[in-house]
């Protein structure tokens, strides 16, 4: 089956990952916003990885709609191209550690529920921010007014993170079975 | 089959809404508390949909209990709310934080829904306010949630519980089943009235 996408609009993304607030972090991005030099896709952390951030987004931008975004640090593990890709955990000793590439996520296809989805291309092994809940907040980051990738199945309700027809994840509809818990909430179809 | 009730201090709530934290809310409630009228049920939104608070409370007025309750900042959709302890779901497919009490307003159909909110009192239709949506029943805060029922479908039990159909035109808690995929709204510590 190929892929599709879903317009990031219609997908709220469900935060599965151990929650926590840096007060300096909630309605303010870091420095030179959250794609900034000096912190994001660098191959020093400047921030604890799991270190997570609280936005609130007007849907100003683009097509872009209102609500909160949680956006959370980590370590890639393979390169990122772009926006929007979504990363899994791929290392038994850190669950910081996330990949994009669906053979190097930890579990197999139909158990993940930990999800972290780019927010700019990304250097093997360097660091920086993802989006982990809520809606692509693309009034702080203008890349995130795209779309996500799906195995072309995705209908309106709970979708988890699984394997397309590329190598990277997708977004596919929860089924009978599966004991993947959902990653995301989506509002419409895949187109 | 008829549907029933289980008693607001004996049901958790699990908030499944994107996350947002106002400090300004956590454990203090807006001006003339979570009802008052220049921001609850009110043609126009005096804050942000998917604007959270959080307070602890105390379980002193009524038969409340103690614990954390999530309330978020939403808009009545399509249909008027009688009362509190309406649940509602999603009902625009073009922004989550529109929501409606009728089953058939919502956006998908019985067992995929996941999000849900409590309503804490009468509402007009298109009108913005407060809902529950995670934890306890805040009795203290809300005195319309001091003492009260959530609606059910007569069959739920101790134990995890979904957003669903009953056999009115409201939405109801019933039992998470096997053959459901919609995952739990909330977390009941006793079964419901038989």
């Amino acid at each position: 089956m190929g892929d599709s996408t879903i317009a990031a609009e219609s997908v709220i993304l469900l935060n599965n990952w151990p929650d926590g607030i840096i007060p300096d972090l909630v309605m303010t991005a870091p420095d030179g916003g959250f794609t900034g030099s000096a912190h994001h896709n660098v191959a020093a952390a400047k921030y604890q990885i799991g270190t997570m951030s609280k936005v609130y987004s007007n849907g100003d931008t683009g097509d872009s709609t209102h609500g909160w975004s949680t956006l959370m640090y980590a370590q890639v593990k393979d390169t990122v191209a772009a926006a929007f890709e979504l990363c899994q955990p791929a290392l038994a000793t850190d669950v910081y550690g996330v990949s994009p590439v669906h053979t190097s996520a930890l579990i197999v296809n139909g158990i993940s529920m930990l999800m972290g989805a780019a927010i700019s291309a990304m250097t093997d092994e360097y660091y920086g921010w993802f989006l982990v809940g809520g809606v692509a907040p693309a009034d702080w980051i203008a890349a995130m007014d795209g779309d996500y990738p799906t195995n072309d199945s995705v209908i309106i309700g709970q979708a988890t993170c699984g394997e397309g027809a590329g190598a990277d994840a997708v977004l596919e509809p929860q089924t009978a079975g599966e004991l993947d818990g959902p990653v995301a909430w989506c509002l419409t179809a895949d187109a | 089959m008829a549907d029933k009730t289980i008693p607001a201090e004996a049901v958790i709530l699990i908030d499944n809404w994107p996350d947002g934290i106002i400090p300004s809310l956590v454990n203090t409630e807006p001006d003339n508390g979570f009802t008052g009228s220049e921001h609850h049920n009110v043609v126009a939104a005096k804050y942000q949909v998917g604007t959270m608070a959080k307070v602890y409370n105390n379980g002193t007025a009524g038969t409340s209990v103690h614990g954390w309750s999530t309330l978020m900042y939403a808009q009545n959709q399509t249909t008027a709310i009688a009362a509190a302890y309406e649940l509602c779901q999603p009902a625009l497919a073009t922004d989550i934080y529109g929501v409606s009490s009728t089953v058939a307003n919502a956006l998908i159909a019985d067992d995929i829904c996941m999000m849900m909110a409590t309503s804490i009192s009468a509402m007009t239709i298109d009108y913005y306010g407060w809902f529950l949506v995670g934890g306890v029943c805040p009795g203290d805060w809300v005195t319309a949630l001091a003492t009260g029922d959530f609606p059910t479908s007569n069959l739920v039990i101790i134990g995890q519980a979904t957003c669903g159909a009953g056999a009115g035109t409201k939405a109801v808690l019933e039992p998470q089943t096997a053959t459901e995929l919609d995952s739990p709204v909330a977390w009941c510590l006793t079964i419901d009235e038989t």
